[in-house]
C-alpha cells in the first residue's frame, strides 16, 4: 500500500473513531447524576428561570434527539455553548487550545532536545559515571511531582532570581503578535517581532521545562535501552571493524535504528503531556484547554466536555497517523497496510 | 555550525531572554494589575452572576444604589420615595449621568434595563421575579423612575445595587445574534460593555486577561484623591501563583491568599494585608424532613457535638465563629440566642430525649470533593458523634450533584456542607432563602433550602417582615424568626470566612466591603508611586 493510500484509509477511519468518541462521551456526561441546568441558573434561580434554560440548551429533549441535534450541529460549525458561561465552545476551543497546543510542542521539543543525547551518552557510556548522572537525574524528574518543581522554580527563577516571568504567555500590558496560528512563538516569528519572539520564549520557557521532565527522563530511558540493545548489532560490529567514524556509526546507523523505539514514546508522551498540562497551565497561568477543561468536567458543563473530546480525539489520531508515517521514514523495510 | 558560533547564539539567547526578563511598569499611567481567582464570564447584567463578574459590573454600568463599605448609598439615585405598603416606589435619577456613547442615562433606560432583565429571566431576576412584572417599572418623566411592585416588598433598595443600567440604544442595535434569533442583545452583551460606569471595556481576552479604561471625565467624580488609569483583571487561579506574582510585582493585588501565606504577605516590606469579616458562611446543613435528623433532639445533639472551638484552629483561613444564623456584621442579627455549644453530655441529653437514645443508626456527611474545608468540620464531627453511637459517612460529592440532591428532602443529604453569601444588605436576602418553607416545597430546592426546614410560624414571619416598610417593626420579625430557627436547630452554624486580599503599598483607597468580601471597588482605588 502507498502512503498516500494509507493516509487516505487512516484519515477516512477517523469519521468512524470520532462518532464513537462523541457517542461515548454523550452518553457519559448524559448520564451522571448532577443538576448543571441548576448549577449555571444559580443558587436562587426559580423554576421557571432554571426550566427556560433547560429549553434554552435543548436539554428538554430526548437524549437521542440531543445527541442528533449536537452532531449536526458540529457539522455545521456550531458546537455549542457553555451552559455555565455562555460561551461558544468553538470560540473558547479556538483561544484555549493554541495555548495548551504551544506549550505541548515546546515540552514535547525540549524533552526530546535533552532527553535523546541524555540517551546517547548514558548508552554509550553504560555504567560508567555519565549513564549513572543520567539515570539519577532521569529517576529525579520522574519521582518528583511536576507541580511541586513547578513551584520551586516559580519561585526561585521567577520572584527571588527575577529571571522568568511568574506566568501567563505573554506580560499583561503589552500587546502580543498579531495571531495567524495562535502560537505565540511562531506568530512573532511571521511578523518579524524578535522582541516579542523572545518575551515570548522568556515565558513559555519554564512551564515547558517542567511539563518536558517526565517525558525527558522516559525518552532519556527508552533512548538508552534501545541503543545497548542496537549497539550490540553484528552490523555495528561490522561498521566499525571497516574503519567508519565513531560519529557516524553512533549518528547513521546506530541511533536512526534505535529512534523508532523513541518516536513511539515522544508520540505517546505528547498525548500525555497535552493532558498533564492542566497543573502546569494553573500554577503558571497559562491559559490553556487543561484549565478550561476541568473546569467543564466539575460543573458537569456538556458541550465543552464534548468539544473538548473531539479536539483531543483529533489531535491523538494525527499525531498517531504522523508517528506511523515517521517509522517509515526512519526505516524504509516498514509497510504500510 | 561551530563551537564559537553556537556559543554565540547561545549567549545572545540568554540576554536576549533576561531582557525580556526585566519588570514591566505601565510606562507613566497607573495601571492596576488585579490578580483575581476568577474569570469574567460575562459581562451582561441580565444573565451574569457571581463575584468577578459582578465586580465588572460595578466597573463598566451604574446602578440605581451601590455598596461602600457596609453602607448602600444612592448612586444614580438623588432621592427617593416609598408608600407606606412598601410596594410603590419613585426614584429621581441625577441629570448629568451619561453613557459611554454620551447620551443620558434617564428614566427610559432604567426602565428598559429592568424590564430587559425580568423578560430574559436570567440568574440575577431572582431579586425580582417574584416582585414584578412587565408592568412594574414605568418613566415618570426624563429623570423619575416608578417601580409599583406586584406585592409589598421592603429590601427592594438593597436589590437594586445590582439593577446595572445598559444604554438602550446600544442593546437595540445588537438585539439579533449571529445566528439572525432576536435574543434581547444576550449574545453581544456577554463580551461586550453598553454602560456608563467608571471603566470601559479595553483587551478583552477571554479566560485570560480583561482590561477596563478608566473614563477620565466619569460623570459621577473620584471619591479618592486621585483615580486609577485602568486596570487589568488577570486570571491567577493558583494561591501561590497569586502570592508571587505579588511579590515579584507582577501584579498590586492578589484576591486569594491563603491563610498558610499570609505571613510573607506581612513580612514582605512594601506590601500590607487586609483581613476582614465577610460574609462567607459555612453551615452543616440537616435534612429536617430526614429520617433522623427530623427529629429536633438528633439535632440538637448533632449540634452540641460540634467542635467550634477547634475551627478556628484547624482551618486554613482565618474564621469567626458564627453566634447564631446570622453572622455579628450582617443586619438582623441577634445578640444572645440559645444556641448550642460544644458539650457532648449536653449532646447525650438529647439523644437521649430522641426516638434513638443509644444512638444506633447512620448519617451521610456530604461536601465538596476534594474541598479540605469542607472535609474538616465533618471529620470534627465524625469523631465526635462516635462518642454517641451514632456512625458519619464521609460523602465527598461533585458540587453539580449536591446541587441535584438538594432539589428534594428525599434526596438531601443527612448533613451537608454548604457555603452562602447574602447577595445584598437585609436579613430577607440572609433568610427566606434559607428558612423560607416556599423555597423547596415549590419543587425548587436549592443548595441554600438543603435543610428543607419547614415552620408555618417562620414563614408567616419572613413573609410579614419583608412587606413591612417599617424597619424596626421588620427587625422584631425577624429577630423572632431567628429565636425559633435557632430553637429549631435547623442546621449547624460554624463561622463566616475572613477575606484575606493582599495589596502592594502603592495601592490607595481600600475600603472593605462585606458585600463583595471577595474582590474591591476599583474606582475608589488609586495608585501612589507603584513606579
Amino acid at each position: 500500500m502507498t502512503l498516500r493510500l494509507y493516509l487516505a484509509r487512516r484519515v477516512l477511519m477517523l469519521a468512524p473513531l470520532l462518532l464513537g468518541l462523541s457517542l461515548l462521551t454523550f452518553t457519559i456526561s448524559r448520564l451522571v447524576p448532577g443538576d448543571p441546568v441548576g448549577l449555571a441558573a444559580g443558587p436562587q434561580a426559580s423554576v421557571e428561570i432554571r426550566e427556560a434554560l433547560r429549553v434554552q440548551f435543548g436539554l428538554d429533549q430526548p437524549l437521542p434527539i440531543q445527541y442528533l441535534n449536537y452532531i449536526r450541529g458540529v457539522l455545521q460549525g456550531d458546537w455549542g455553548r457553555s451552559l455555565y458561561t455562555r460561551r461558544d465552545v468553538i470560540e473558547a476551543l479556538g483561544v484555549f487550545f493554541p495555548a495548551t497546543l504551544e506549550l505541548t510542542l515546546a515540552a514535547v521539543i525540549l524533552a526530546t532536545a535533552l532527553g535523546v543525547p541524555a540517551g546517547v551518552i548514558s548508552a554509550m557510556y553504560r555504567n560508567r559515571i555519565p549513564d549513572h548522572i543520567a539515570r539519577v537525574i532521569s529517576l529525579f524528574f520522574v519521582s518528583f511531582p511536576a507541580f511541586w518543581l513547578a513551584m520551586i522554580m516559580q519561585t526561585v527563577l521567577g520572584r527571588h532570581a527575577g529571571l522568568v516571568p511568574i506566568g501567563r504567555r505573554f506580560p499583561v500590558i503589552m500587546t502580543p503578535p498579531p495571531q495567524v496560528t495562535g502560537l505565540y512563538l511562531v506568530d512573532s516569528l511571521l511578523a518579524l517581532d524578535f522582541a516579542a519572539f523572545s518575551i515570548a520564549l522568556n515565558h513559555i520557557l519554564v512551564p515547558a521545562l517542567v511539563l518536558s521532565f517526565g517525558a525527558l527522563a522516559s525518552i532519556t530511558r527508552i533512548t538508552r535501552a534501545s541503543m545497548i540493545e542496537i549497539l550490540e548489532r553484528d552490523f555495528v560490529r561490522s561498521a566499525r571493524a571497516i574503519g567508519i567514524p565513531e560519529r557516524v556509526v553512533i549518528g547513521k546507523y546506530v541511533l536512526r535504528n534505535a529512534f523508532i523505539a523513541t518516536l513511539t514514546v515522544i508520540s505517546l508522551n505528547f498525548g500525555w503531556l497535552m493532558a498533564g498540562a492542566i497543573l502546569i497551565e494553573t500554577i503558571f497561568d497559562w491559559p490553556g484547554i487543561g484549565l478550561y477543561a476541568v473546569h467543564a468536567s466539575l460543573s458537569l458543563d456538556f458541550q465543552p466536555i464534548m468539544g473538548i473530546t473531539i479536539v483531543y480525539g483529533v489531535l491523538f489520531s494525527l499525531v498517531n497517523i504522523l508517528t506511523d508515517v515517521a517509522y517509515g521514514i526512519l526505516d524504509p523495510r516498514i509497510r504500510y497496510g | 555550525m561551530n563551537t564559537k558560533s553556537v556559543t554565540r547564539v547561545s549567549l545572545l539567547l540568554v540576554a536576549t531572554l533576561l531582557v525580556a526578563a526585566a519588570p514591566l511598569a505601565a510606562q507613566g499611567e497607573d495601571i492596576l494589575l488585579y490578580g483575581g481567582n476568577q474569570d469574567i464570564d460575562n459581562i451582561d447584567p441580565a444573565t451574569g452572576e457571581n463575584y468577578s463578574i459582578n465586580a465588572a459590573l460595578r466597573s463598566l454600568y451604574d446602578a440605581l444604589f451601590i455598596n461602600r463599605g457596609s453602607d448602600v448609598l444612592p448612586h444614580l439615585v438623588k432621592d427617593w420615595n416609598v408608600d407606606d405598603a412598601a410596594t410603590v416606589w419613585t426614584f429621581n435619577l441625577h441629570d448629568n449621568a451619561v453613557f459611554h456613547d454620551g447620551s443620558p442615562v434617564n428614566a427610559e433606560a432604567v426602565a428598559y434595563s429592568f424590564n430587559r432583565i425580568l423578560d430574559i429571566n436570567g440568574p440575577p431576576n431572582f431579586r425580582w421575579g417574584n416582585i414584578a412584572d412587565e408592568n412594574t417599572v414605568e418613566a415618570v418623566d426624563e429623570y423619575t423612575v416608578r417601580f409599583t411592585l406586584t406585592e409589598p416588598f421592603a429590601p427592594f433598595i438593597g436589590t437594586l445595587t445590582q439593577l446595572f443600567v445598559v444604554n438602550p440604544a446600544i442593546v437595540e442595535e445588537n438585539r439579533v445574534n449571529s445566528s439572525g434569533v432576536d435574543d434581547y442583545g444576550k449574545e453581544w452583551m456577554q463580551s461586550n460593555a453598553a454602560g456608563s460606569g467608571p471603566f470601559m471595556q479595553g483587551r478583552w481576552e477571554i479566560g485570560n486577561i480583561y482590561e477596563f479604561i478608566a473614563v477620565q471625565d466619569y460623570w459621577a467624580g473620584w471619591t479618592g484623591e486621585d483615580n486609577l488609569d485602568g486596570f487589568f483583571w488577570i486570571i491567577q487561579r493558583e494561591g501561590s501563583t497569586q502570592l508571587n506574582s505579588l511579590l515579584a510585582g507582577e501584579t498590586h493585588i492578589a484576591d486569594t491568599i491563603l491563610a498558610s501565606d499570609k505571613e510573607q504577605v506581612v513580612e514582605a516590606e512594601g506590601f500590607f494585608l487586609d483581613e476582614s469579616s465577610g460574609l462567607f458562611i459555612n453551615t452543616i446543613k440537616m435534612n429536617n424532613q430526614g429520617e433522623y435528623t427530623s427529629n429536633v433532639h438528633v439535632r440538637k445533639a448533632i449540634a452540641h457535638a460540634m467542635n467550634y472551638p477547634a475551627l478556628p484552629e484547624v482551618q486554613d483561613v482565618k474564621v469567626t465563629l458564627m453566634p447564631g444564623p446570622t453572622p455579628s456584621n450582617f443586619p438582623g442579627f441577634v445578640p444572645d440566642l440559645d444556641i448550642a455549644v460544644y458539650d457532648l453530655d449536653k449532646a447525650r441529653e438529647h439523644l437521649a430525649m430522641s426516638p434513638w437514645p443509644d444512638g444506633g443508626f447512620e448519617l451521610d456527611y456530604v461536601y465538596v470533593t476534594d474541598f479540605t474545608r469542607e472535609e474538616i468540620p465533618g471529620l470534627l464531627l465524625l469523631e465526635a458523634l462516635r462518642e454517641l453511637n451514632i456512625t458519619m459517612n464521609m460523602v465527598p460529592t461533585l458540587w453539580p450533584d449536591m446541587v441535584a440532591s438538594c432539589g428534594d428532602p428525599a434526596t438531601g443529604p443527612d448533613l451537608i456542607n454548604i457555603y452562602t453569601l447574602p447577595p445584598f444588605s437585609d436579613p430577607h436576602a440572609h433568610l427566606y432563602n434559607q428558612y423560607h418553607s416556599d423555597q423547596w416545597t415549590s419543587g425548587a430546592g436549592s443548595f441554600q433550602s438543603c435543610s428543607f426546614y419547614q415552620n408555618e410560624r417562620v414563614d408567616e414571619l419572613l413573609d410579614e417582615a419583608r412587606s413591612l416598610g417599617d424597619q424596626d417593626q421588620r427587625m422584631e420579625l425577624y429577630a423572632e424568626a431567628q429565636t425559633l430557627i435557632a430553637d429549631d436547630q435547623t442546621s449547624i452554624w460554624m463561622y463566616t470566612e475572613d477575606s484575606l486580599t493582599a495589596f502592594n503599598d502603592c495601592v490607595k483607597g481600600f475600603v472593605f466591603s462585606p458585600f463583595y468580601p471577595i474582590t474591591v471597588l476599583f474606582q475608589d482605588l488609586w495608585m501612589d508611586n507603584c513606579g
